[in-house]
């Protein structure tokens, strides 16, 4: 270009600009009209729902729901609940889990649950299982006990997590598709050893059905921990299948903790292996512990974390501490951002303090508009003068100060 | 005038803290008490609220004679009015946030009218309900359009208030939709339209997106019958306005309801707090449909002592409220829905109207002594209250 055609574009380039100007005015205002269009349409979709929810929760086009097919028992403890997702839930990959809605008085509460049973059944019969153990004091797992028929409707999620075998040929197709984020695949001639509590055993039974259906070349162990020899689940269906399938060793042990040389003696090329780990907190900590002493590298152990043992409850009623003053540390999750407290202040004076922006409005707990989302950590109410119930998650942040270690999610 | 500084000054800070702490108490018995009852309610509501639509729109697309059409608009107004005040108001109080259902959820929940769900949040469960009747923070009281106190200066335009009421009255939604607004502030130099562009952004996504729900997708599905269907919609709209404005300025408006002003309320406490909003509040009587239609702002005092307990609970908490008042010897301010409907008009017209001792005092005396004889005889006489 030359010096005369750039000077004759400055002449136009007021021009040139106010036409930019228009363009990027008109653009937008299409597409305002384009949102508006697509909000109609989603609040026509949101009407539509309501109705076909009124007749069958089964035909909604926006949730998953489930029907009971069929209720097993597998120990006293332990039901396994066979499920018909409606026509719109995805499948599943075998390991993943989905959360169960479930209402008690009126209260929503969710809860995961692994998938037990194996993708094919999804994919032959839209079948799925899901194996529930009774927790002393638990709340869901008990009413799923109690109240659960064959027939209810239950909310459930689309299969989630990353705690999946990925040395199956389904899985790998899988990981390919639609994965966003890439999983370090394992060696395919690696030898697998599974090891679960209690149970922790529901991932291993889809991806041992999966795995002794596509790959039974592979060497397979499972280590099994519970407390007693009845609470073993899954036991006749573990037993008849490392009968029938050469490959697959099953170890079990009741009544004991994991230790050490149990862990050396039943597995000795445990370095060697992929390792799945799946439990409750405590049992999960203290493998990994073992494992490090034998020297298995940290990157071939994947692991799913089935909840905590509630911690012990003096901290929470013991008079004479005074929960305001307890020291406590935030996560908030969607920027990442930690902060410590010595205690005393507010959730909100937190989030601001560490550089967050939180919407608010009284600061005095009448609004609702600094409302958020707890993941876990006991807060203390500073209008009722309580901790706040661990089933609420929607929290007021003015009037909540944290005790101890407390994760937010939508901050 | 120092007729609304006393008030306040009834209690001793003991009493005052008392008092705040038998409430809170109250409340606390409430929470304990929530589950399926109110949830089965809520729901119940929803549900209600949605037949209605449907046979509202449906009958104000197809009816082939005045009174079936004239039903359907009935039908959809109610819906709108359920919608606005039963389930819309209340959900976004954060009275249904315990069940952990998205769809009853306060801070997602968006609602039938131009107002911008999150624009409402902010005007009213923050603004409004934390400065409840403080002159010059709840912008509510009067909506900065209606003089209702000597408080604020007379200007002659104040001669027309009534005027103004009722167009206020008739574009309810667009004068909350637009209340973030702040135009008396705009106006005044104290706020800047920029600061504003992000609200204005958002009440033109949202009433872009009601206009062209009630007055171009609704009228184009009705293809030739599309005209009927806009007026339809457009008188449920009106009703649902009138009505709702009605509702809510027999709230706070009424003949007894206080007023306050900013230095009173400086360093409030919890009882403090509970009893201006019961000072500055009215309630109405009627039965169990008159409450539900308005959203149970009939028991406002109670909504603006717990605004966050579900509005049906309200009938129960009233009884003990009042004994609780009844101890503190404090005026419980509740009377039929038409006598305090027409306290509200009086009031309207009693401040249209400048103070006895200004510079109009002239005019104002002869208007008043003129619109005490004829126009107005039909109303109550505004008193103001008065302590001894
Ligand atoms: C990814 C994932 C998959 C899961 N898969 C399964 C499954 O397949 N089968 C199954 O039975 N459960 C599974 N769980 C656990 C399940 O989600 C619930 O946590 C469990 O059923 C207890 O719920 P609850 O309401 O009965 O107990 P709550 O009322 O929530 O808790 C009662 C007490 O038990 C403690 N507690 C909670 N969870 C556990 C636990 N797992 N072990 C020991 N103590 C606990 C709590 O700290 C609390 O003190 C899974 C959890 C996760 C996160
Ligand atoms: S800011 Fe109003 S409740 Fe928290």
């Amino acid at each position: 270009m030359t010096s005369e055609d750039t000077s004759r574009l400055m002449q136009f380039s007021p021009i040139l600009r106010c036409m930019n100007v228009l363009f990027i005015q008109v653009n937008g205002s299409l597409n305002g009209v384009r949102q508006v269009f697509r909000q109609q349409l989603g609040g026509v979709q949101c009407f539509m729902d309501y109705v076909l929810c009124r007749i069958d929760p089964l035909l909604s086009l926006q949730r998953d729901y489930a029907q009971v097919v069929s209720i097993g028992e597998e120990t006293r403890q332990a039901k396994t609940f066979i499920l018909r997702p409606s026509f719109l839930w995805k499948g599943f990959l075998a390991g993943q889990h989905i959360q169960l809605e479930t209402e008690i008085n009126g209260v929503r509460y969710r809860r995961f649950y692994s998938i037990s049973s194996a993708p094919t059944l999804f994919a032959e019969r839209g079948l799925i299982s899901i194996t529930v153990k009774k927790i002393p004091g638990g709340r869901i797992s008990n009413h799923l006990h109690k109240t659960l028929r064959v027939g209810d409707i239950l909310a459930i999620g689309k299969a989630v997590g990353r705690f999946i075998c990925d040395q199956l040929d389904s899985e790998q197709l899988y990981t390919k598709s639609c994965r966003e984020e890439s999983v370090p695949i394992a060696e395919n001639s690696k030898e697998v050893l599974f090891i679960a509590a209690g149970s922790g055993v529901t991932p291993f039974k889809s991806m041992l059905e999966t795995l002794y259906s596509e790959k039974p070349e592979r060497k397979v162990t499972l280590i099994l921990y519970a407390n007693r020899a009845d609470e073993l689940i899954f036991n006749i269906w573990l037993s008849q299948l490392s009968e029938q399938w050469s490959n697959f060793r099953l170890i079990t042990h009741c009544g004991e903790q994991i230790s050490l040389d149990s862990l050396r003696s039943d597995c000795p090329d445990m370095a060697q292996r992929a390792v799945y780990l799946c439990g409750p907190v405590g049992f999960m900590d203290k493998t990994i512990r073992f494992a490090r002493e034998l020297d298995v590298p940290s990157d071939t152990i994947r692991q799913e974390n089935f909840g905590n043992v509630s911690r012990p409850s003096a901290l929470v009623d013991a008079a004479g501490i005074n929960l305001m003053l307890v020291e406590a540390e935030v996560l908030f999750t969607k920027t990442g951002k930690k902060i410590k407290s010595p205690g005393g202040k507010t959730l909100l004076e937190l989030a601001e303090q560490s550089g967050l922006h939180p919407k608010y409005g009284c600061r005095r707990g009448i609004c609702h508009e600094c409302t958020c989302q707890r993941e876990g950590g006991d807060i203390f109410n500073t209008l009722t003068g309580a901790l706040v119930p661990k089933e609420q998650n929607r929290i007021q942040a003015c009037i909540s100060v944290p005790v101890g270690d407390l994760v937010v999610s939508d901050w | 005038m120092d007729m609304k500084t006393r008030p306040l000054g009834l209690l001793s800070p003991n009493e005052l803290n008392a008092f705040g702490s038998e409430l809170d108490q109250l409340r606390e018995q409430v929470l304990a008490d929530l589950g399926q009852r109110d949830a089965d309610y809520i729901r119940d509501i929803v549900q209600q609220q949605k037949m209605c639509e449907i046979v509202g729109r449906t009958l104000i697309h197809f009816s082939l004679n005045p009174l079936l059409f004239a039903g359907g608009i009935a039908a959809l107004s109610c819906a709108k009015i359920l919608e606005n005040m039963e389930v819309g108001h209340n959900v976004m109080h954060g009275q249904y946030d315990w069940m952990n259902d998205p769809t009853l959820e306060s801070q997602s929940y968006e609602w039938d009218t131009v107002c911008d769900a999150e624009s409402w949040r902010k005007t009213h469960n923050f603004e409004h309900h934390t400065y409840t009747n403080i002159l010059g923070k709840d912008r509510d009281y009067g909506y900065a359009v209606l003089r209702l106190t000597d408080d604020v200066p007379w200007k002659p335009y104040h001669f027309v208030q009534f005027i103004n009421y009722i167009l206020l009255s008739a574009l309810f939604e667009w004068g909350v939709g637009l209340h973030e607004l702040e135009f008396e502030k705009l106006k005044q130099g104290k706020v800047s339209l920029k600061e504003k562009i992000p609200f204005l952004k958002r009440f033109l996504r949202k009433s872009g997106r009601q206009l062209s729900k009630d007055y171009l997708l609704f009228p184009l599905l009705a293809g030739p019958m599309a005209p009927k269907v806009l007026l339809g919609n457009g008188i449920a709209n009106l009703v649902r306005n009138l009505w709702t404005s009605t509702i809510i300025f027999c709230g706070h408006f009424t003949a007894g309801a206080e007023t306050f002003s900013e230095e009173e309320c400086e360093n409030e406490t919890r009882g403090m707090w509970y009893y201006r909003q019961l000072l500055g509040s009215s309630n109405f009587t009627g039965n169990k449909w008159l409450h539900i239609m308005s959203g149970h702002l009939s028991y406002q005092i109670e909504h603006h002592m717990f605004p966050d307990i579900p509005a049906h609970r309200y009938p129960e908490i009233s009884e003990q409220v009042k004994v609780i008042c009844q101890k503190y010897e404090i005026p419980y301010n509740t009377d039929r829905f038409g006598k305090q409907y027409l306290t509200v008009l009086a009031r309207v017209a009693r401040y249209s109207l400048p103070p006895a001792d200004s510079r109009w005092r002239m005019a104002g005396e002869k208007i008043r002594s003129f619109a005490g004889r004829k126009i107005f005889r039909f109303l109550p006489e505004y008193r103001p209250p008065v302590i001894e």
